[in-house]
């Protein structure tokens, strides 16, 4: 992938106020909550430190979280989960960016996949789906 | 954002509170984009990042033309307001925004479980289109560029047919004008292509992306059939010819006689769905095709 689609990239952050205090999901000193009867699979750059803050968040609201490595996605790894995320750490490096490598997924997918950021770009492309970048 | 969507309710109700934002000014230049409010409301989903990062927005324009997409949301982003960053085709949902959990405001943090939630229930499914062309809407945003410097006015030359540029000189809203009168035969081919109007489908009438043009065209060929028969004058050999080319270029059928198309018709009716996206043609959705969290009018 050349660096090109990638400066054009669109920004999809909305500045705002920092995390609200102890009102939603995600909060270290909220009561336990009831866990969503959902296995939910991570796939990320593995023992990252994104990784584990993804786990961590997922553990307190799903009855079942795995991670695997993305670029080792497939059927397999994702077959007792019901939904996958696909997501990596930050493609700009310290004098550099490096886009993620991309899932190995194609259309013939049909595991619910939630794509975010620099690896739902990168998996986006190929696939001709609607979802991919401007 | 369609704030009555389930990700926002279930199973965490996600706080209607929203902050105001100045309107980007690149929003401007994108069809609609001038009529915007100076301030947008927003519902903030993370502060300023540690790590340097980036989001993404995929293609508002014809992004809901099929029924297995939902634009639940845009994004602040630097293409345009109708951009797409919280969206939906089939068992696939971009979620836009990059900021680990940690730093997504707590409303970000319940909308993500929510979605993971909501997606759930589209396991097994597969889009139904693939992106091999662009909404009609584009060719308005490429409108636009006429005039500004010469590579953009050169770039909207490469975009439109010289009929539809005729006369319309350096002036946008000239083109708009033009565009806003054929846009119901409008055509983009493939995604890097020109714009044109379908003049088959303007001279039968209904819009390329009416189902009443395939009905004109099959009640043409039925129209033959009855002349043979004694009952009626048959369509000129014109008007045929343009039905059995629209027929062909917007069904991807090769079906024959007007009764092998009435049925064709009639037997997907009621699962048929245009799109531009998808290549400016009709697609019939399978029966069992979950429906949509909400109805598009």
């Amino acid at each position: 992938m050349s660096m090109l689609p990638l400066l054009a990239l669109s920004i999809a952050v909305q500045a705002g106020s920092g995390p609200a205090p102890q009102t939603g999901p995600g909060t270290e000193a909220r009561p336990a909550v009831e866990k969503q009867p959902l296995r939910v699979l991570y796939a990320g750059d593995d023992g990252s430190e994104r990784t584990e803050a993804w786990k961590r968040f997922l553990g307190r609201y799903f009855a079942g979280v795995g991670t695997v490595a993305r670029t080792g996605l497939n059927a397999a790894a994702a077959k007792d989960f019901d939904v996958v995320i696909v997501d990596a750490e930050s493609p700009y490096k310290a004098n550099d960016i490096e886009i993620p490598k991309r899932a190995p997924l194609d259309l013939t997918w049909t595991r619910p996949t939630i794509l975010m950021g620099a690896a739902g770009g990168s998996t986006l492309g190929g696939l001709k789906l609607k979802l991919d970048w401007l | 954002m369609v704030a009555e969507h389930p990700v926002f309710h279930r199973p965490f109700e996600v706080s209607t509170a929203r902050e105001k934002v100045a309107t980007p000014s690149n929003y401007r230049s994108w069809p609609g984009g001038e009529d915007l409010p100076d301030e947008l409301d927003v519902l903030p989903i993370h502060g300023e990042l540690q790590h340097r990062d980036y989001g993404l927005v995929a293609d508002g324009f014809g992004f809901e033309d099929s029924p297995d997409c939902e634009r639940i949301s845009g994004g602040i982003n630097s293409k345009g307001p109708d951009s797409v960053a919280l969206g939906r085709q089939a068992n696939w949902f971009l979620w836009g925004f990059c900021a680990p959990p940690d730093e997504m405001t707590g409303e970000a943090r319940k909308l993500f479980v929510n979605v993971c939630c909501y997606m759930a229930r589209f396991d097994g499914q597969r889009p139904l289109v693939t992106k091999v062309s662009r909404g009609r809407d584009w060719a308005w945003l490429y409108a636009g560029y006429l005039g500004r410097e010469a590579r953009l006015t050169e770039f909207v030359h490469k975009k439109f047919p010289a009929a539809l540029l005729e006369g319309v000189g350096d002036d946008p809203a000239k083109l708009k004008r033009r565009l806003a009168e054929v846009r119901p035969w409008l055509r983009l081919e493939g995604d890097g292509g020109m714009f044109s109007v379908d003049e088959d489908a303007r001279a039968l009438g209904p819009a390329n992306d009416d189902v009443a043009l395939l009905d004109r065209c099959v009640a043409l060929l039925e129209a033959v059939a009855r002349a043979r028969d004694g009952a009626g004058a048959a369509p000129s050999a014109e008007d045929l010819a343009r039905a059995r080319r629209v027929l062909a270029r917007y069904t991807a059928q090769e079906l024959d006689s007007a009764a092998e198309w009435r049925r064709w018709l009639e037997d997907n009716r009621e699962r048929m769905f245009f799109s531009d996206v998808g290549g400016y043609r009709w697609f019939v959705a399978p029966k069992d095709l979950p429906r949509r969290a909400l109805s598009r009018g």
